[in-house]
């Protein structure tokens, strides 16, 4: 009997690869899958095996922007965050330049959009934009939330109720929903600028769609 | 000028000369990982593959898919001349380097 890993990973790894590869990757991978995973390891090992091996495609895929947001964000921590307090003083009354905030989002959004116009020109799918960004935004503001949250439980573990207690939860999962959401669309964007992109490139080069 | 090549790229090149005529992804995945006896991600054997047909050592022609592929294609994989000529210098590279060497007493 043929067993199938499980769709969604599959859907999500075509979805990834680009157009040259999308048949014989995802061969190679059924392949393995039905003829020596499943039969050796049972179904849900199998599958576990299926999706870290999307997830290797995944990571691949996402790492570079990932690594690019991560560092603007410490970036901006260190440059701006002197600057920031020194617009706090200039509400003051104390003559300060204003923090600028513009700086903290464009250069993210700027890496965003690249990224989806990137993963959608290299799979020739517009929603491969649109998963890249939901990753890469996912990761990155977990580990940014991450390192919100654990200096205190760390050092000052008799506040860490704080950040355990309803409403930090709830505001970490409003942070956590509405920049994942923000970076997914402004990924999605770029996705679209990747789709039309290549369609006129190979609108200019006489290859049909 | 002699192209270089990394460690994992010999292996999979090796893989594809031993594997001869069936060098598609998955049968260059087995062979590598019986080789470096580890295991290694499918997708690092296949951006391997794709590097180094970019960079001109491979080529590479669709063949048949089978039911246990849903019908999907293989892309077999075969070297060309100048991944020959890389991979024999890697070769002499290696010799060269480790030319004369005796294992040092109380290490194995």
């Amino acid at each position: 009997m043929n067993h199938t890993p499980p769709r969604w990973a599959e859907a999500w790894l075509r979805l990834l690869l680009p157009a040259r590869d999308r048949e014989t990757v995802s061969g190679d991978l059924l392949e393995q899958y039905r003829d020596s995973v499943h039969p050796t390891q049972g179904r849900l090992r199998a599958n576990a095996w299926y999706v870290a091996q999307v997830g290797w495609f995944t990571w691949r895929r996402c790492w570079l922007t990932v690594s690019l947001l991560l560092l603007m964000s410490f970036v901006s921590q260190a440059v701006l965050g002197p600057w920031a307090i020194a617009g706090g003083l200039g509400r003051a009354g104390i003559a300060t330049p204003v923090p600028p905030l513009l700086l903290m989002v464009v250069p993210p959004a700027l890496v965003l959009l690249w990224a989806g116009a990137w993963a959608s020109w290299r799979a020739s799918r517009f929603w491969a934009g649109a998963a890249v960004g939901f990753i890469a935004s996912l990761l990155v503001t977990k580990v940014l939330l991450a390192a919100l949250v654990l200096p205190f439980v760390i050092w000052q573990p008799q506040l860490a109720w704080v950040a355990m207690s309803w409403e930090s939860l709830r505001d970490l999962t409003l942070i956590l929903v509405s920049t994942t959401s923000a970076g997914t669309a402004v990924a999605t964007l770029g996705g679209l600028a990747g789709t039309v992109a290549r369609r006129a490139n190979r609108s200019y080069l006489g290859i049909e769609h | 000028m002699a192209v270089l090549l990394g460690a994992f790229e010999q292996a999979v090149l090796l893989a594809i000369v031993r594997l001869r005529e069936d060098a598609y992804g998955r049968a260059i995945l087995r062979e590598v990982q019986t080789r470096l006896d580890r295991t290694v991600a499918a997708g690092a054997v296949h951006v391997t593959l794709n590097r180094l047909e970019r960079r001109a050592l491979l080529l590479s022609e669709l063949g048949a898919g089978t039911e246990l592929r849903a019908g999907r294609p293989r892309r077999y994989y075969a070297l060309t001349t100048e991944g020959r000529q890389a991979l024999n210098q890697a070769h002499a590279g290696m010799h060269q380097l480790w030319r004369g060497y005796k294992p040092l007493r109380g290490t194995i």
